[in-house]
C-alpha cells in the first residue's frame, strides 16, 4: 500500500535531479486577492474608520522627508521602480558580520569605499574568470554591501514641532563612515527592496524580521510582551491593549525602518517623538505635490495648480490622523499615562504614544494600492487548458520555458514571482465559488489548477497548498540534504555565509528570527518557547520532504522519523479538531505526522542527528520578480548591476557553496546556452508593468530631494555640513513631483547610460 | 564719533524701528474655550408628580494641567439650583508668546449627579438634559495650534460623545462647532445616575526659529559692521 507512495516520490525526486520542469506557471497578477487584515478597516469596531484618507496619510508620510532626523523619507530608499538606483555613497563594509572588520574593500574598479560612485567595472562584486564556471577561479570577492545612504545619525535631543526638517541631534563623525575622518552619510547593509507588490509577502525584510503581525508598536508581532496601543476603553478610561493584526507585515516594517539609525533616525527617539514633531505641521511641507497626485487630489487635499505647484498638503498629520483612525485611538486629551520622551520634555499624548500604530497601518494601506498587474505577463493572453501565457513573443514563450526548467518558479512561485507570498498564494489555489484572476480574456478559476495544470499538481510542487503553509522541509545541497527551513526563504550563495546571518540572525531578545527554530521547540514541547502564534499550527504533511513519515512498515532512515514509535500523529497534541485541520492539503498524508517529545528530544540531543538540521543561515527573503528590470542593484547584498549578472549567477550554480544551499541551483541549464540565457532575459522583462516604469497612477508621487553622496570622491570630501562642521557636505537628487498620468521619461535600469 | 558715524547710528535707529512693528507680528497666540449651557426637566410617572426625592447636586473641576509663562486660563460655572433653569458652564485657555514655544493645556470636568432617594417603588422619573455648546479655536503668528475638546458621557457610556474643533496656523486659524443635544434616562426608586461634561483647551505656541532676541543682536551686530566698514571706506577715500 506505502510502496507506490515512496516508488512515486523516488520517481518524483529522479525527475527533478534530471532538470525536467515541473513546479508553478508564472501567473497574473490581476484579481489576486491581497492578505486579508481582519479589525483593520472591517469588523465592528475597525482601526481604521477612513480608508482613503489613511492611504493618503500613508503616502504622504512615505514620501515626506520630515519623518527621518535628518532629511531621509521612506521613499528616499525607494523612489526608483520603489528601490534605489543612487550610486554614490551607497557602499556599506559588511556590518552584519558577527564580528565585522568595519573594513571598506578596494572594489573592482579600484576604488571603493565611503562616498564612493559605483560604476559598470565594480559589478558583480564576486567576479570569476568564466562568469559561467565556478570551478574557473574567484577573481574578486568582498564583504562589501551594495545598499542605500540613510542618515548621519547622532543623539536626538529635541525638534520644533511647527519648521524645519532636521532634528536637534548632537552629530559627529562616524568612525566606519568618513573621509578622512569627515563624516559621511551611513549606509544600510542590505540592499532595499522595492515596495511595489510587497504587500504580498508574508514577512518583511531580507530575513523576515518584519513580522507578519502588526503589535502597533514595533516590528517584533507577539515576541514583545510589552507591545500594545492605547486604547481609550470609554470616555473616562483609557488603557494599554495588545494588537493582533494579521498579514500585516508592511506595518512592521515601517515602523522598525523609521527607528533605524543607519536609516532614518538619530539615537533616543521614539516613533511618538517622530508624531511630535510631525502632527501639527502640514504634510510634505516642504515638498510640492502634483495638482493630479493620484491620491491626494481627489480628497482635495493639494494645493497646487496645473500651472503651480505647491509644496503641502491643505491640512495637518493631526487632522488626517483624526479622519482616518478610530477616535478610541487618539481622544484622550490627557498626558502622563503614555510615556515620556528620553530625551526629555513633556509626557506623551496618546496621539503620540500611538503614533507608531498609525504611521505603520496608514503606510501598510498606501503600499497596499501599490500592486503592480499590468506588465505583459499579466495582460497575454493564455492557453485556457495549460494557463501558459501564448500571447507573449516567441523568445519569451522560449525565456518561460527555461525559467521553469531551471526550477527558478519553484522559489519565484504564484502571481508575485515569491514563495513568500504565502497568504495570496494559498488563497489562489483554493477552490472558491466565483473567484476568478487574470486578465478578462483569460480568466481562471481559483483552485488547484491556478498556477497551470499537469500529471502532478503544479503549485504543489513548489509548496503551495490551500492552508498557509510557514515553515517547509525541502531539500538541501549534499551533503546534509532535508533541511527545515521557513517557507517563501531560501539560501542561494549569493554571499559568503559568514558575512550575513539573514534569517538566521536574532531577534531583539535574543531569540532567532526563524519560524523553524521554533517549530523545533514545539516539537521538542517547549511551548513557551514558540512566540508566534502560527508556528503551533504548522502542518506537517504539507512538507515538501517529510519529517515524520509513515512508510506503512518500520525501517530506520537516518533523515526521517519514520519508526512507528517516534512519531505521533500531527495535530495529536493538540486534539481531534486539529488532527483533522492538519491532514488537509497534504503533499501526501502519509506525511501527517510528528516526532514524539521524546523522540524529538533524542534526535536534538543527538550531534549526529540531522534530522532537525535547519536551513535558516545565510537565507534570505525570495524576492518578487516584478519590475526586475527597474530594480537593480540585485540580491541583498546589491551585488549584481545588471539582469545579466544574475543570470549568470544562476548558471554557474551561484558564488558560495554551502550546506543550507537549495538543491535546485545546482540545476540550471543555461551556462553553455546563450540562446536561452537571452530568452530567459525577455522573459524576465515581461514582469515590468509600464505604469511603474512611467510612474503613472498609482505609482505617481510627490517631489524628493534625495541625500545623493556628498561634494568630492572616495578620496576627498569637504566638511562644514549646515548640521554639524565635522560632516561633509553634499549633494542631492530631485525627484521631481509626479501626477496620475505619470511622466515622460521612463524610469530605467540600474545604471543604465 | 564723526559726523558720518552719527549719521550711520541715526539710520540704524530708524531702520530698527521701522523693524519692531515685524517682530510684533512674529507674536504667536491662540485662545480655545468651551461655552455649554444646559436645563434638566424631570417629571414622575407616580400619580402624585412628586418631586421631592429627586436630588442633583454637580461638582465642577478645573485643572492647568500644564501652563506656560504666559499662558492663562478662565472658567465660569453657575451652580444648579433647580430644574427648568438655564445654567452655564465655560473654559476658556490662551496663551501669546514673543520667542520661543510653549505648550498649556486646561481641562474642566463637571459631574452632575442625579439620585432617586425615594422608597416607594411607583417612584419613577423621566429624566432630560438638554444642552447646547460652542466650541471655538483660534490662532494666530506664525506658528500656532490649538484643540478644543468638548466630550459628555453617563455613567454606562450610552451617552458617549466627542466634539473637537482645530485650529491652526498651518491650515484653518479659526474653527467654531455650534451644536446642541439632549439626553433622556429614567431613574426608578434607588437608582443612581451621573452625567460627565468634560472640555479641554490644548494650545502649542512656537514663536520663531530664531528667536527675536537674537534677530535683533544680528541686525545691530550687523550694522555695527557696516557702519565700521564705511568708516574705513571714508577713510581711504
Amino acid at each position: 500500500m506505502k510502496f507506490p507512495i515512496i516508488i512515486l516520490t523516488a520517481i518524483c525526486a529522479v525527475v527533478s535531479q534530471g532538470g525536467q520542469a515541473h513546479g508553478p506557471l508564472p501567473v497574473p497578477l490581476i484579481g489576486v486577492p491581497i492578505p486579508p487584515v481582519p479589525g483593520l478597516t472591517d469588523g465592528p469596531a475597525p482601526i481604521v474608520v477612513n480608508k482613503p484618507m489613511a492611504i493618503a496619510l500613508g503616502k504622504a508620510l512615505f514620501w515626506d522627508v520630515n519623518v527621518g532626523s535628518d532629511g531621509v523619507a521612506c521613499a528616499s530608499c525607494h523612489f526608483h521602480a520603489g528601490a534605489d538606483n543612487r550610486v554614490k555613497n551607497q557602499l556599506n563594509p559588511g556590518t552584519l558580520k558577527p564580528h565585522p572588520d568595519n573594513q571598506f574593500d578596494r572594489l573592482s574598479s579600484g576604488q571603493g569605499g565611503p562616498n564612493h560612485t559605483l560604476n559598470a567595472d565594480d559589478f558583480p562584486l564576486v567576479q570569476y574568470k568564466n562568469p559561467f564556471d565556478k570551478t574557473s577561479g574567484r577573481i574578486s570577492n568582498t564583504d562589501d554591501v551594495v545598499a542605500s545612504s540613510g542618515t548621519f545619525s547622532g543623539r536626538f535631543t529635541g525638534v520644533s514641532a511647527f519648521s524645519g526638517s532636521n532634528d536637534n541631534c548632537q552629530r559627529s563623525a562616524d568612525s566606519v563612515f568618513n573621509v578622512n575622518g569627515i563624516g559621511t552619510r551611513l549606509v544600510e547593509p542590505r540592499n532595499a527592496p522595492t515596495m511595489i507588490n510587497a504587500v504580498f509577502n508574508h514577512r518583511s525584510f531580507w530575513d523576515g524580521r518584519g513580522n507578519n503581525i502588526f503589535n502597533g508598536s514595533n516590528s517584533w508581532g507577539d515576541r514583545d510582551p510589552d507591545a500594545g496601543v492605547w486604547v481609550q476603553v470609554n470616555r473616562r478610561t483609557v488603557r494599554k491593549q495588545a494588537l493582533h493584526l494579521e498579514n500585516s507585515a508592511l506595518a512592521s516594517q515601517a515602523v522598525a525602518t523609521a527607528l533605524s539609525q543607519l536609516e532614518m533616525t538619530c539615537a533616543n527617539r521614539s516613533i511618538a517623538d517622530i508624531g511630535r514633531k510631525l502632527l501639527q505641521r502640514k504634510p510634505l511641507q516642504y515638498q510640492k505635490v502634483h495638482h493630479e497626485d493620484s491620491v491626494f487630489a481627489p480628497l482635495n487635499l493639494t494645493t497646487s495648480s496645473a500651472s503651480q505647484l505647491q509644496p503641502g498638503l491643505s491640512t495637518t498629520y493631526k487632522d488626517m490622523v483624526r479622519a482616518a483612525f478610530a477616535s478610541k485611538y487618539w481622544s484622550n486629551t490627557g498626558r502622563g499615562a503614555f510615556g515620556a520622551p528620553v530625551s526629555g520634555g513633556l509626557a506623551y499624548t496618546q496621539m503620540e504614544a500611538n503614533f507608531s500604530m498609525f504611521f505603520g497601518l496608514a503606510i501598510q494601506l498606501y503600499e497596499s494600492t501599490l500592486v503592480s498587474d499590468q506588465a505583459p505577463i499579466d495582460t497575454a493572453l493564455r492557453d485556457p487548458d495549460s494557463y501558459k501565457p501564448i500571447g507573449l513573443t516567441e523568445s519569451e514563450r522560449r525565456g518561460q520555458e527555461v525559467f521553469t526548467e531551471s526550477h527558478c518558479n519553484l522559489c519565484h512561485a504564484g502571481p508575485a514571482m515569491t514563495t513568500a507570498a504565502i497568504v495570496s498564494n494559498s488563497m489562489l489555489v483554493t477552490p472558491t465559488p466565483n473567484a476568478f484572476f487574470g486578465p478578462d480574456h483569460s480568466l481562471r478559476a481559483f483552485g488547484p489548477n491556478a498556477m497551470g495544470k499537469e500529471l502532478v499538481d503544479m503549485a504543489k510542487d513548489a509548496g503551495i497548498t490551500e492552508i498557509p503553509s510557514i515553515v517547509m522541509r525541502d531539500v538541501t545541497r549534499n551533503p546534509s540534504g532535508q533541511k527545515l527551513i521557513d517557507f517563501g526563504f531560501f539560501n542561494t550563495g549569493v554571499g559568503d555565509p559568514e558575512n550575513d546571518p539573514g534569517l538566521g540572525g536574532v531577534d531583539d531578545f535574543g531569540k532567532p528570527l526563524s519560524f523553524t527554530a521554533q517549530y523545533v521547540q514545539y516539537l521538542l514541547g517547549n511551548y513557551s518557547e514558540v512566540k508566534d502564534r502560527a508556528v503551533k499550527h504548522v502542518h506537517s504533511c504539507q512538507f515538501l520532504t517529510p519529517l515524520a513519515w509513515d512508510l506503512g512498515f518500520d525501517f530506520d532512515f537516518p533523515a526521517f522519523f519514520t519508526l512507528s514509535a517516534d512519531r505521533q500523529v500531527d495535530g495529536s497534541r493538540e486534539g481531534l479538531a486539529e488532527i483533522s485541520l492538519r491532514s488537509k492539503s497534504c503533499q501526501d498524508p502519509a506525511y501527517a505526522f510528528i516526532p514524539t517529545v521524546a523522540a524529538a528530544t533524542a534526535a536534538f540531543n543527538n550531534p549526529n542527528d540531522q534530522k532537525f538540521a535547519q536551513g535558516s543561515k545565510a537565507a534570505f527573503k525570495i524576492p518578487t520578480l516584478r519590475n526586475i528590470e527597474l530594480t537593480g542593484p540585485y540580491m541583498h547584498n546589491g551585488s549584481m548591476a545588471t539582469l545579466e549578472q544574475v543570470i549568470e549567477f544562476y548558471a554557474r550554480g551561484g558564488n558560495f557553496d554551502n550546506s543550507n544551499q537549495s538543491d535546485f541551483l545546482t540545476r540550471t541549464p543555461m551556462s553553455n546556452n546563450p540562446q536561452k540565457r537571452a530568452d530567459l532575459l525577455a522573459f524576465l522583462k515581461t514582469f515590468t508593468d509600464d505604469r511603474v516604469r512611467y510612474e503613472q497612477a498609482p505609482f505617481d508621487h510627490p517631489e524628493l530631494i534625495v541625500p545623493n553622496g556628498h561634494q568630492g570622491d572616495d578620496q576627498f570630501v569637504e566638511s562644514g555640513h549646515p548640521l554639524a562642521s565635522a560632516l561633509a557636505k553634499e549633494s542631492f537628487l530631485l525627484i521631481p513631483a509626479v501626477g496620475a498620468n505619470g511622466k515622460i521619461d521612463p524610469v530605467e535600469p540600474f545604471l543604465a547610460p | 564719533m564723526n559726523s558720518l558715524k552719527r549719521n550711520s547710528g541715526y539710520m540704524a535707529a530708524i531702520v530698527l524701528a521701522a523693524c519692531l512693528p515685524q517682530s510684533a507680528l512674529a507674536l504667536s497666540q491662540y485662545t480655545g474655550s468651551v461655552d455649554f449651557s444646559y436645563s434638566i426637566t424631570a417629571n414622575n410617572r407616580n400619580a402624585n408628580g412628586n418631586l421631592q426625592f429627586l436630588s442633583i447636586t454637580d461638582f465642577l473641576v478645573v485643572i492647568p494641567a500644564v501652563e506656560s509663562s504666559s499662558s492663562s486660563y478662565s472658567s465660569s460655572y453657575q451652580e444648579f439650583s433647580g430644574l427648568g433653569e438655564l445654567y452655564s458652564v465655560s473654559l476658556a485657555g490662551q496663551d501669546s508668546i514673543a520667542f520661543g514655544n510653549s505648550i498649556s493645556e486646561y481641562f474642566s470636568d463637571l459631574k452632575i449627579g442625579f439620585s432617586n432617594n425615594s422608597h416607594d417603588l411607583d417612584d419613577i422619573y423621566d429624566i432630560r438634559i438638554e444642552f447646547n455648546y460652542t466650541l471655538t479655536a483660534q490662532t494666530t503668528g506664525r506658528f500656532a495650534d490649538t484643540d478644543v475638546f468638548f466630550s459628555y458621557s453617563n455613567e454606562n457610556f450610552n451617552l458617549d460623545e466627542l466634539v473637537v474643533a482645530h485650529a491652526s496656523s498651518e491650515t484653518n486659524s479659526f474653527d467654531q462647532i455650534v451644536n446642541s443635544d439632549s439626553f433622556s434616562f429614567v431613574l426608578a426608586a434607588g437608582e443612581l445616575e451621573n452625567i460627565y461634561f468634560q472640555s479641554a483647551v490644548v494650545g502649542q505656541l512656537e514663536a520663531s526659529v530664531v528667536p527675536i532676541p537674537a534677530a535683533i543682536w544680528l541686525f545691530v551686530s550687523g550694522m555695527v559692521g557696516l557702519i565700521g566698514l564705511r568708516s574705513k571706506q571714508s577713510i581711504r577715500s
